[in-house]
């Protein structure tokens, strides 16, 4: 086994330019200061107000969300529309409170083989806890590839490029294609060698809604672009269009992807939790290989 | 492996329900192997819990002084004080009697951050790799310095920092002087990434009034001992975990809800005035 070392010689250091090795930073350089940052004493947020209660300012006894009256956003909003609102401060046009559910939908799983599934189910049928198993796999989520950071860099990217000519841009060689990545552009690849079909089926849905839905459009036209690379839509880069068409900022796509992607990752982990270990598969001896 | 031929699943077919693995794994009856190691009759006992953690991130085995370095890396950022984020969330938990996994893996999730712990530790590291680069093909201190934050100011619009070379609420870092001494009781010599970096940390404290933080030293100790960006990433993902354990330990042995507590009027509501919903909702 390699026993790494450390030792420079000091000529060696003087060859290429620098000054003798010294351990010796400029005197009493780090003896610490407070920056005296102006650290606000409240937490500011234009999200929500809560009216204490005259007894006890700590018990709240009503509450607003961007100045709506939150029993009124219960009682007359849909689960949608008040998502959207909490989102983003604004109530949906008819044409977004669409497209949002619709996403809520499409977007509601990524199936019991993507890891994130399979981290829930493993957390199930190993008897963890069943409060873990939600942030476990939305963990395992977060990923660059079919994962919730790939959506914050697929907006990024869309959102970059998204007034450039989609076939010129991809002739263009400003972006390079590497075949040695499942996703050589964020949110555009491949899954297995092949391209997702089920994600072109979800595009056909977004368009049966018949809607002018401008990051949408310019992707679709960037894929059309990029089949002779065999490269096609990811779920993630549908979904990093349609935050974008629904005014969402990268930030806010990056978690809600994760929001959306929860029931399938709760049904399938809570589905294990209480089955037997032989349930879920345990590669046998045989299967192991230990490389050498 | 190349995603460019055709639906070629054949690379599939093959790992399906196998495991190959160059790590290693448990022999029933036989032995937990580590890279070549048996586990419980080599490492446990005569390696250090470090020992193993490298082992097990880099596949080599290294010496107990670099672990004991190491491991002193640790201590700087296990702060009983729960005003540090990662620590906070710690506390948050225990308020509400979170189990302490929760409370800790949620910190440590916390401290993958731009701006301080575990997540800043990759930037650090390329950024004293490139200097080192830089340095070898005869470019200055200054010109190294003024590279580097020419680029960030391209990349950012807020203040240009070179990664490892700034930090939140103090100025100062008592921790590099804590671990220049670690190193200089283990007997280490000053390595070339090690004499750079106290050197741009001299730059740019004359001209800026920055300096070094612990994550650009021990980037620079860890370039010296031959570890790359992605391996010290690894190394330390769980860096500010034992701070996290003594915030939660102490908010969760407390009554509910006394950690930090927030009357309603500690918001600050800053949003659009009280206003109704349209008729047509």
């Amino acid at each position: 086994m390699t026993i790494l070392c450390r030792s420079v010689a000091t000529g060696y250091l003087q060859l290429i330019g620098l000054n003798n090795p010294t351990k010796t930073m400029n005197k009493n350089k780090q003896s610490e200061q407070t920056k005296g940052d102006a650290f606000t004493q409240r937490v500011p947020t234009n999200i929500w107000k809560e009216q204490g209660s005259p007894s006890n300012p700590y018990i709240a006894t009503k509450a607003y969300c961007y100045g709506y009256d939150f029993d009124e956003v219960i009682d007359q909003l849909s689960y949608v529309d008040s998502l959207y609102l909490m989102l983003t401060g604004n109530l949906p046009t008819s044409e977004q409170s669409s497209l949002l559910e619709l996403c809520l939908k499409l977007f509601m799983t990524p199936g019991p083989r993507h890891p994130a599934t399979r981290a829930a189910m493993n957390a199930g049928i190993g008897r963890t806890h069943v409060t873990h198993i939600l942030p476990i796999s939305l963990s395992v989520l977060s990923a660059d590839y079919l994962g919730s950071t790939e959506v914050g860099n697929a907006m990024k990217f869309i959102q970059q490029h998204k007034n450039k000519d989609a076939k010129t841009f991809i002739e263009s060689g400003e972006i390079a294609i590497d075949h040695s990545s499942p996703n050589p552009i964020p949110g555009f690849g491949t899954i297995y060698n092949g391209l997702d079909q089920r994600t072109l089926k979800f595009v056909s849905k977004v368009q049966s809604l018949n809607c002018e839905f401008s990051h949408f459009n310019w992707s679709q036209s960037f894929v059309l672009g990029l089949v002779k690379y065999r490269l096609s839509w990811l779920p993630t880069g549908l979904a990093a269009a349609l935050f974008l068409d629904l005014q969402l900022d990268y930030r806010t796509g990056t978690c809600l992807f994760q929001m959306m992607q929860s029931p399938g990752l709760i049904a399938h982990g809570v589905e294990k939790a209480n089955k037997p270990l032989t349930d879920m598969p345990f590669v046998n001896e045989d299967n192991y290989v230990i490389q050498k | 492996m190349s995603y460019k031929n055709k639906d070629n699943v054949e690379q599939w077919d093959r790992l399906r329900n196998k495991i190959e693995s160059k790590k290693g794994g448990w022999v029933i009856g036989d032995a937990v192997y580590n890279h070549g190691y048996r586990m419980m009759q080599d490492l446990v006992g005569s390696s250090s819990y470090f020992q193993v953690l490298v082992l097990n991130i880099t596949g080599r085995l290294p010496s107990k002084n670099i672990t004991k370095w190491l491991e002193a890396s640790f201590i700087c950022l296990s702060w009983p004080d729960p005003r540090i984020w990662c620590n906070q969330i710690g506390a948050l938990a225990g308020t509400i009697q979170a189990s302490c996994p929760s409370a800790v893996s949620g910190g440590m999730l916390a401290a993958d951050s731009r701006m301080y712990g575990a997540g800043t530790m990759r930037a650090c590291m390329e950024f004293i790799v490139k200097a080192g680069q830089q340095a070898n093909k005869g470019k200055t201190i200054s010109e190294i310095v003024d590279n580097e934050l020419a680029l960030k100011a391209k990349q950012l619009k807020s203040k240009p920092v070179i990664s490892g070379y700034a930090r939140p609420i103090a100025s100062g870092d008592e921790r590099v002087t804590a671990m220049q001494r670690v190193g200089r009781d283990l007997g280490f010599s000053v390595g070339h990434h090690e004499n750079i970096a106290i050197q741009i940390h001299n730059e740019l404290h004359e001209k800026y009034d920055d300096g070094i933080n612990v994550a650009g030293y021990c980037a620079a100790l860890l370039s010296d001992f031959g570890y790359t960006p992605l391996e010290s990433e690894r190394i330390y993902a769980t860096w500010v975990n034992s701070g996290i354990h003594a915030c939660y330990a102490e908010a969760a042995d407390k009554p509910e809800l006394t950690f930090l507590p927030m009357r309603c009027d500690d918001i600050d509501y800053h949003g659009p005035t009280i206003r109704k919903l349209p008729k047509s909702q």
